[in-house]
């Protein structure tokens, strides 16, 4: 089982294997802004050149390129060679300085809701404190299907539980994860366990990478104590994760609505042929693992045009 | 003669953003501009097929928030505002483009007559209330208008609260009522997220049918017979359309998809942009940042020329194209068609094929033309019929039972856009926010005191608003992050705040009128459906 910690940026990276056809381009309104921002130099255009020049003036890897010319919302394909991402860059800068406006000065934009958002002719609404509290204070345990290989665990803690677990009883605090697929589960009878040591004081949640599509899993926060014997503290809700196969079922309902009669049949199968879409590269897995730190998912953006 | 049908769905939605403190707030341009250039665009179309006779038959969803913003006094205001200097830019332009190259001049002509248009349409034929467009042509039956989750919530995510699902639907049917006048019989589900079990909920609410991906079919609990090709019906009677896997490659696909023709117009040059600062000054955002006019003067050209390379647009070869396209999609349709028929032995298959609605018009600007000329061409055609969901709900007399995967349309197929390293932080919030908002609206069930229930009904305001999918999905995208994280964290802190006030006793008056002012969506929001567990 593969532990990945909260800030993980992996499905980042899964992102880009997708099927590009199923993206909405409503969210392109959203932030065609900033694309337009990105592509024409924007707000402060000419400073982001010239950052942009020095920084290939240095020795690059691909994997930089490639991660810059993402962040960049520039069209990167697997196989290209350094070079040619390298160019691709050189040729974004290149239009960039050609369509740049006169000025490179400007102000905010009037965007968001912080203190920038006002014009000079109005009275300036209140600035509001928008500080979110990091706790509840609440013990509380969650697990959440992010897609049939990976669930999603956040938990909070009561003040007494979070000093009880920096105490000496305990050893070691795991989170467990039960795959309880159509059982009742009474704490010992799970079909697999599995187990990973996580540190309570510096995270609030996890990625966990889980085996089985379609299973249900129940997490468990829990400890070791000074005798080596575990201990659990709180257990999370049910978390069913997607399926990602056709039904291994051989039969069929169908519902006659002129005669209100339900019918069962055996199942002959689909009878349209489908083309399920996988992941892959030429690459190996390496570039799955990759963290990015670029904001690359601009390339996934679906304008239609240009792509 | 058995035929195929063929279903257009077009989700319309955006985010609620009102910011009535503001003159003049940019992400309230997101609404001007799907207004100018999709939702004025079908309207124009619909009448233009009317008059023509062509029998349209198309599916929409205007979802909860777009109608609010659609009808939202202050907007409309604020939209014919935005118009009218955008009318004079136009008219600037015109003059402008006398002396620069003549297919510049052309489309700045374009541009003013069909802006003129717009303005009029806008103000005179719908006195400033264009969803009064769309319900009229769903009451001339060319239209099935469906609703969508109260403000877009990701359903899948709440599982565990079935008074938060109850609220988003509740809700969402309450606001489709208000503005349209009978009750929805259908529900796009926001993202098409669905899980098993779901379609209890629905059936709860009387909705009879929703839209899903295609491997919600491929992977349900019993192999569909057809597979996206028929509707099926779950296990609580609630019928269920999937996506036609073919029809969105071809609109959409990087390789043959219509939209990124060299002689469409191309989406990144304009002339907030491209003219000279102190001339466009006027008409772009206050503060003196560039933006988007939505008058522009080039074509995609190629997807390699570089923008500051591109070509002269030209309206009338653009609209040729979207003809030809059309065409093209329509032939393709029908030998599909052929296939399916000869597959499923004279059982007419039902195509699926659904789009975000800005898709036609803001980032395709032809695309309104598109379905115009598709609509002309399929009426001749022998071999496919348009329809609205509902109609096949009508007609469909055999149909297979079935319980849909759990899955959306997103990236993948399923939950990681809405839950990853970048927006997971906002569960936390959202999980708790739903938990004191049951809890208060259990502690004050008969509740009697006016000013109390004001706060307990504004606390659903800020619920339902933090609870958008857009801002998760925005923090995906790692763009406008910034709007979409405050606007998040803002919703969270005034919804806490109300809490604090409603447990203490100590209202303050001014606060709770502020928020009813800011977060002015759904007047007749309830706190008693989160007793509905």
């Amino acid at each position: 089982m593969t532990i990945i910690k909260h800030y993980t940026t992996i499905y980042v990276e899964f992102m880009f294997l997708q099927h590009f056809t199923t993206m909405s381009p409503r969210s392109n309104i959203l932030h065609e802004r900033s694309n337009y921002d990105r592509s024409l130099g924007g707000e402060s255009g000419m400073s982001i050149v010239k950052q942009l020049e020095e920084w290939l003036s240095q020795k690059r890897t691909i994997q930089e390129l490639k991660a810059k010319a993402k962040e960049l919302g520039l069209a990167v394909k697997k196989q290209m060679t350094k070079s040619e991402v390298r160019k691709l860059i050189e040729r974004y800068i290149e239009r960039t300085k050609a369509v740049q406006p006169e000025e490179a000065e400007q102000s905010r934009p009037s965007s968001s809701t912080s203190s920038t958002g006002q014009i000079q002719t109005t009275p300036q609404p209140l600035k509001e404190d928008i500080s979110i509290p990091d706790t509840y204070n609440k013990d509380k345990l969650v697990a959440m299907p992010v897609n049939p290989f990976w669930i999603h665990i956040y938990w909070d803690l009561s003040h007494a539980n979070r000093e009880f677990l920096k105490s000496q009883e305990v050893k070691k605090v795991v989170l467990r994860v039960y795959d309880v697929t159509f059982i009742e589960f009474d704490g010992t009878n799970a079909h697999r366990t599995f187990e990973v040591a996580i540190d309570i004081l510096s995270t609030k949640n996890y990625y966990i990478n889980v085996p089985m599509p379609g299973a249900h899993y129940l997490a468990e926060l829990g400890y070791y104590d000074s005798n080596g014997n575990y201990k659990y503290l709180m257990r999370s809700n049910l978390c069913r994760v997607p399926v990602n196969s056709p039904s291994q079922s051989t039969r069929e309902r169908w519902l006659d609505l002129r005669k209100r009669r339900r019918i069962v049949m055996p199942s002959e199968g689909m009878l349209t042929p489908i083309v399920e879409r996988i992941s892959g590269s030429v690459q190996g897995l390496e570039h799955l693992f990759r963290i990015s730190s670029a904001g690359s998912i601009s390339v996934i953006r679906l304008s239609g045009k240009g792509m | 003669m058995p035929r195929g049908q063929m279903m257009f769905v077009l989700h319309a939605h955006l985010p609620y953003v009102h910011h009535p403190e503001y003159p003049f707030f940019l992400e309230e341009h997101w609404l001007f501009e799907t207004i100018t250039e999709t939702y004025i665009p079908l309207l124009r179309m619909f009448r233009n097929l009317e008059q023509d006779k062509v029998p349209v038959k198309l599916t929409m969803s205007i979802t909860p928030p777009l109608m609010e913003m659609l009808t939202n006094p202050d907007l409309q205001n604020k939209y014919e505002k935005h118009l009218e200097k955008l009318i004079e830019l136009a008219r600037k332009e015109v003059v402008r483009t006398v002396n620069e190259h003549p297919r510049k001049h052309k489309m700045a002509q374009y541009y003013l007559q069909n802006l003129e248009d717009t303005l009029y349409i806008f103000r005179e034929v719908y006195k400033k209330n264009i969803l009064n467009g769309f319900k009229e042509y769903m009451a001339r039956g060319y239209l099935d208008i469906i609703t969508c989750n109260a403000t877009h919530g990701y359903l899948p995510f709440m599982e565990q609260y079935p008074q938060a699902i109850r609220a988003q639907l509740e809700q969402a049917i309450k606001t489709y009522e208000r503005h349209i006048g009978v009750k929805p019989r259908g529900i796009w589900l926001a993202e098409c997220a669905y899980f098993p079990g779901l379609d209890k909920y629905l059936a709860e609410y009387g909705l009879e049918y929703f839209f899903v991906d295609s491997h919600a079919f491929w992977y349900a609990d019993e192999r569909p017979r057809y597979g996206v090709y028929r509707p099926i019906v779950t296990p609580n009677n609630v019928f269920a359309f999937a996506r036609d896997p073919e029809s969105s490659e071809q609109v959409w696909s990087a390789q043959i998809g219509y939209p990124g023709d060299s002689r469409y117009r191309e989406f990144y040059r304009d002339i907030g942009f491209d003219r000279e600062y102190e001339y466009i000054r006027p008409y772009i955002d206050p503060s003196g940042v560039r933006m988007n006019t939505g008058i522009k003067y080039h074509k995609i050209t190629s997807k390699d020329t570089p923008l500051d390379k591109k070509d002269y647009y030209d309206i009338d070869e653009a609209k040729a194209t979207a003809y030809e396209h059309a065409k093209d999609f329509l032939r393709k349709k029908e030998a599909q068609i052929d296939y399916l028929l000869n597959l499923f032995e004279g059982l007419e298959p039902v195509i699926v094929a659904p789009f975000d609605a800005e898709l036609f018009g803001h980032w395709w600007y032809e695309g309104p033309f598109f379905l115009e000329y598709f609509m002309r061409e399929a009426a001749k055609s022998q071999k496919l019929r348009v329809v609205r969901a509902c109609d096949l709900v009508d007609w469909i007399e055999k149909v297979q039972i079935l319980t849909p995967a759990a899955s959306s349309w997103g990236a993948n197929g399923y939950n990681e856009v809405w839950l990853n390293g970048t927006n997971d932080w906002i569960y936390p919030h959202l999980h708790e926010m739903v938990e004191r908002m049951t809890e208060v609206a259990k502690e004050h069930a008969n509740e009697t005191d006016p000013l109390k229930i004001r706060v307990l009904n504004q606390m659903v305001r800020e619920l339902l608003l933090a609870q958008s999918s857009d801002w998760a999905f925005i923090m995906t995208t790692r763009t406008s992050v910034e709007y979409a994280v405050n606007r998040t964290k803002t919703h969270i802190k005034r919804f806490l705040n109300l809490y604090d006030m409603l447990k203490s006793g100590n209202i303050d008056i001014g606060e709770l009128q502020r928020l009813e002012y800011v977060d002015d969506i759904f007047p007749d929001a309830d706190y008693k459906m989160y007793l509905k567990i």
